[in-house]
């Protein structure tokens, strides 16, 4: 493109960028710099935050189909489709809600489950949890988590620090081993039938004993397309796992 | 007339002047058609001087267009003290091989400052301008890195401009003063951000929403417009409302390939890192003594 051609099109380009930016909403634009705290040191929106919701939704799509009475659960109040930016009460946040095999699984993203015996709770970034029976859509208490999902999204490459706050999770929760004909091979696509760490980053080495033993995989290079993209270690060797 | 300018148009300087020896200005071809001893007056009458070098401008559908010069070659002073105007006389025009757009060179000027509309500057039938700007119009020299940076830089919204900067502060990009030290480096570090951070985020709030789009069908599912989230304690914001501008934005002229061409900001990239031009695509890099807003 000759010079005139170039200025005169990145001005109108300009022009147009500008008008479409929102007048105000200076928590986005706060989130441009990923991890970028307050001074109070509370941390805002970041690329990782609206990565997990991403992968929630994945999942939740996944589940069209498969599953029956898939609904959204509204939090109270006039902004009740939200999701929470830090761990908060299951009550606060909206969730998916769905029935198969006669009982109610929640889909929850980033809120806590009570762990009992005077622990605090913890808030999985993505947590399927099953009821013993069907839930009323008034009901909010927390199920028992069955599969657990830690969003992970980076400008690079992978650590392994991604890993232990998984190993952690899965090893609090103490989740159900992988077999064949469970719940998650019956209602998910390969990419989620088993809990994971999920990260937009390359393929990333770690002691697959270790994450067979804690019942959890990574699934690498996922940017919301679920063809293609499977869990390692896979679910076939979990289900080989002793 | 010939003899007192440069070889590129420009005019030196009589010598033995001390400071600023001669005017120029920028008139519109309406003050002057028909009127060739040259009536100026009003409240904002301009303060003609002899020998000031102009060069002319014509307005049309919004755009500015210059497209000669002439010079001052007499000025007689009329009226009373409390209404005075000038008869003006011009020499003859002395048109350019081919006329510069304002829109084009608005990022080398010093006088522009509203760099998207920068034919606010010139509403006037006449604008005064530094020896630069009248320089650099005649000359057609456009500086490439200081127009990049000003257009985009322009574009942003004030938190976006005050973040890119925050950015720059440990670089070698402003004196202590707080003025740019070079528009090379400010220019091409806007693009690398602007790719960044800014398009990294704009590029994952767009598959969310795609994400999104995926679960149509789910019984009481809202509108996307309707997506908030929430620290629980300190509000809430609306990513429903954010998505649909960011989702345009991303996919614009500035960030994607279109039928037009790559992405304006490779194009900017390629531009940057190109030796200076032809004769009719010149680039120069003027000094500039300012500060960033």
């Amino acid at each position: 493109m000759e010079r005139d051609d170039f200025l005169k099109a990145l001005r109108r380009t300009a022009r147009e960028t500008k008008a479409r930016f929102p007048k105000d909403g200076r928590e986005w634009i706060d989130a441009i710099s990923t991890g970028r705290s307050h001074a109070d040191g509370r941390r805002i929106l970041t690329n990782d935050a609206i990565y997990e919701l991403m992968c929630c939704f994945a999942v939740a799509a996944a589940l069209k189909g498969q599953v029956q009475n898939l609904q959204v659960i509204q939090a109270d109040g006039e902004k009740g489709f939200r999701f929470p930016l830090k761990p908060g009460a299951k009550s606060g946040f909206a969730f998916f809600r769905f029935e198969f095999g006669g009982v109610s699984y929640d889909l929850c993203c980033g809120t806590e489950i009570d762990l009992g015996n005077g622990e605090p709770p913890e808030a999985p970034d993505i947590s399927l949890q099953r009821h013993s029976q069907l839930r009323q859509e008034t009901d909010r208490q927390c199920g028992q988590p069955i599969a657990l999902w830690d969003a992970k999204y980076h400008d690079g490459t992978a650590s392994k620090t991604d890993v232990q706050q998984m190993n952690w999770w899965c090893d609090i929760f103490n989740l159900p081993p992988c077999r064949a004909g469970d719940v998650l091979s019956q209602i998910l696509p390969a990419t989620f039938q088993v809990s994971a760490v999920i990260t937009n980053a390359p393929l990333l080495r770690v002691n697959r004993r270790q994450l067979l033993k804690r019942r959890f995989s990574i699934v690498c290079d996922f940017s919301g397309s679920r063809v293609g993209r499977s869990p390692a270690p896979s679910r076939a060797e979990h289900e080989q796992y002793p | 007339m010939r003899e007192n300018l440069s070889k590129r148009g420009f005019p030196n300087y009589p010598k033995g002047k001390s400071h600023y020896p001669m005017h120029f200005g920028a008139i519109r071809d309406t003050a002057i058609e028909n009127n060739p001893g040259l009536m100026l007056n009003g409240t904002f009458r301009p303060y003609l001087m002899e020998g000031e070098q102009l060069v002319v401008f014509r307005r049309s559908e919004g755009s500015v267009f210059f497209f000669a010069t002439t010079k001052v070659e007499s000025v007689e002073e009329l009226g009373t003290a409390s209404s005075p105007y000038q008869s003006v006389s011009l020499s003859g025009l002395k048109p350019f091989d081919r006329e510069r757009e304002l829109s084009v060179l608005a990022g080398s000027l010093a006088k522009v400052y509203r760099f998207l509309y920068p034919e606010r500057h010139f509403r006037r039938a006449y604008v005064r301008l530094s020896p630069e700007d009248y320089r650099t119009i005649v000359e057609d020299a456009v500086d490439l890195d200081r127009s990049v940076f000003r257009y985009l830089f322009e574009a942003l919204p004030w938190g976006l401009r005050a973040h890119f900067v925050s950015t720059c502060l440990d670089s070698d990009t402003f004196s202590s003063d707080g003025r740019v030290k070079d528009y090379r480096q400010i220019s091409r570090a806007l693009l690398d951000y602007l790719d960044g951070p800014f398009l990294q985020f704009a590029k994952l709030l767009t598959s969310m929403s795609q994400q999104f789009n995926e679960l149509q069908g789910i019984r009481n599912l809202p509108a996307l417009s309707k997506l908030t989230v929430s620290d629980g304690e300190q509000g809430s914001i609306e990513l429903g409302q954010v998505v649909p501008r960011l989702r345009e934005i991303a996919a614009s002229r500035l960030f994607s390939e279109t039928t037009f061409g790559p992405a304006l900001i490779e194009e900017a990239r390629e531009k940057l890192e190109s030796p200076t031009g032809t004769e009719n695509t010149a680039s120069y890099h003027r000094t500039w003594n300012e500060t960033i807003f």
